[in-house]
């Protein structure tokens, strides 16, 4: 769902979260989606599966990094504030209690993500702003309640 | 990149067509040779056009096609684009998913004439599989011991899901009535839970319990268009609980004993300006035909305030059921609440309950649970891994259901 793009967007290579200090995540859709602007409060209810179409009628898909990333352990501690393990425990209890439809499609690379997005029409994820590039269309997300650092990270309100 | 995604021959038209536009241009250059003949010039420039134009249909198919397996592969849980695979499915499995939770116990009594005794908890498997685009499928098999000791399996929940959009989902066949928070938010797998158990007034009904935890029937549930205050409904009708003999099995799986069915309602507000918060109400009604006596009116009203995040939750429900013979109409009322607070210390979560019951004298319904009980519970959970959990917990209740519970309990429950 969220790409962080903990990876360099030339090698793909994870980034140490050290490299990763101070760049902000961009929240990423494809470039057919209509939505330009998110709040944290949609941002939420879309990673935790409880909001699963976009306006359009499209079923939303989250596209989100590896565990042990520090874009995705970014992304679930600024939006969720949850903890990588609070988050996939709290999707085992959503599939459980019948609520949860489709889990997060996990990928490898930055490079995995950006690629999922754009071909994906549904499909949400996250990326560090300098990977980025023109196939998929940043999102605005508002409201952001806490504007500090995450993990070295900040949640990106372009 | 566009180049890249042009299927071989579409490569190969656009080629030919750069050539033919380019051949005449290099023709042109050539000023010492005027001779160009209009005509042929014309012909040149339509089978460029014509060669574009197949290009153009050539790549729209090509994204086309590339669009499809795109969506195939998001709603996949097996393939996926470059490097994808599904958060919760474990590599080499099909689409139906499989989950397991079970529990071991060691329990110590405080009073009356049983003794320390090891127990085996539920072995629940949990299925669940998408069907498409909107339909699912999810279910509970549990493999649990009988007050004889020997195992039995029940079927604890079957559904088919139909979810075509966040504002409706319909399911048909056995599930959790929706009364009350915790009897949907926790179902048979005890590692989600902080306790060792649930609130004695949501007890499953093979063990005791005097709710109708499960139905069978038809659930509907869904968002309602309301802004920050995240309302949210159930809608749910089935055959209610059996009421003819105590005998009987509770839940009427496969047939009703009247024409009456049970119905439940229930509203939720989860406000997004505060997420972890849910309260809601629900009611429940429902006619049990008891053999050779009058019927009596069930009416099941329950009242929740939930705030549950990961590092703290603090649960609160009353429930108040009201059952009116038709010929009396002497209505007796049991009431109960609990209160749950826990909170999460790296892996550790200590937690405290307390509980009320009272059921009255004249209550008809219920032939083991007569009276008040009430009493706290505090405990201790370690997650000693991910997916498994260390629980001790000490309970003293006073009342006639105090012997069922009272006593130290050890329990590791896990999932796997």
């Amino acid at each position: 769902m969220f790409v962080f793009a903990a990876a360099s967007a030339a090698t793909g290579q994870p980034a140490s979260r050290e490299a990763a200090a101070h760049a902000s995540l961009v929240v990423i859709v494809n470039t057919q989606n209509p939505v330009t602007e998110l709040s944290v409060g949609e941002l939420r209810l879309i990673l935790l599966g409880e909001t699963t179409r976009w306006p359009d009628g499209r079923r939303i898909t989250v596209a989100m990094r590896e565990s042990d990333q520090a874009e995705r352990d970014a992304m679930l501690r600024l939006v969720c504030n949850m903890s990588d393990q609070d988050f996939t425990r709290y999707l085992l209890h959503a599939t459980f209690r019948g609520t949860l439809k489709s889990s997060p499609k996990v990928l490898e690379t930055a490079t995995g993500v950006r690629r999922f997005v754009f071909n994906v029409p549904g499909a949400i994820g996250y990326l560090r702003g300098d990977e980025v590039d023109g196939s998929v269309k940043a999102v605005r997300v508002t409201g952001v309640i806490s504007p500090g650092p995450a993990f070295g990270l900040t949640l990106g309100t372009r | 990149m566009i180049v890249d995604r042009l299927a071989p021959q579409a490569r190969f038209l656009c080629s030919c067509a750069c050539s033919i536009v380019l051949l005449p241009l290099a023709a042109q250059s050539a000023a010492a040779q005027p001779t160009e003949e209009p005509q042929q010039i014309e012909q040149l420039q339509k089978r460029v056009d014509e060669l574009e134009a197949q290009v153009k249909a050539l790549q729209a198919q090509a994204d086309s096609e590339e669009k499809r397996q795109a969506d195939a592969a998001a709603e996949s849980t097996r393939e996926g684009a470059e490097g994808m695979r599904d958060m919760l499915t474990p590599l080499g499995l099909g689409a139906l998913q499989i989950r397991g939770f079970n529990d071991i116990d060691f329990r110590t009594f405080r009073a009356g004439g049983q003794v320390n005794t090891f127990s085996l908890g539920q072995l629940d498997l949990f299925l669940s599989s998408r069907l498409g685009s909107d339909f699912s499928t999810l279910g509970e098999i549990v493999f649990e011991a009988d007050d004889t000791n020997g195992l039995e399996v029940d079927v604890e929940r079957f559904l088919l899901q139909y979810s075509p959009n966040d504002r409706i989902s319909v399911a048909g066949g056995r599930f959790h009535t929706a009364i009350g928070y915790y009897n949907t938010a926790y179902h048979h797998g005890n590692w989600f839970q902080a306790a060792t158990g649930r609130p004695f007034i949501f007890r499953f009904e093979d063990d005791g319990g005097i709710l109708p935890v499960h139905g069978v029937g038809v659930t509907v549930q869904g968002q309602i268009p309301s802004g920050a205050a995240g309302l949210r409904y159930v809608g749910e009708i089935s055959n209610g609980r059996r009421s003819r003999s105590p005998d009987d099995e509770p839940v009427q799986n496969v047939e009703d004993e009247n024409a009456h069915k049970a119905v439940n309602v229930a509203l939720l507000s989860r406000p997004t300006g505060i997420p972890g918060l849910q309260a809601g109400v629900s009611v429940y009604r429902d006619r049990l035909e008891r053999a050779a006596q009058p019927t009596i009116d069930e009416t099941i009203v329950a009242a929740h305030l939930v705030y549950q995040v990961p590092l703290f939750e603090q649960l609160n429900e009353a429930i108040f059921i009201r059952h009116t013979p038709a010929d009396t109409r002497a209505t007796a009322t049991t009431s109960s609440f609990y209160s749950q607070i826990s909170r999460q210390f790296g892996r550790g979560r200590p937690y405290f309950r307390y509980e009320f019951l009272d059921v009255p004298n004249s209550e008809l319904v219920f032939a083991n649970q007569i009276g008040r009980s009430y009493g706290p519970t505090v405990g201790l959970r370690i997650d000693a891994a991910p997916p498994v959990a260390i629980k001790l917990e000490y309970t003293r209740l006073t009342g006639s259901i105090e012997t069922q519970t009272n006593g130290f309990t050890l329990q590791f429950a896990f999932v796997f």
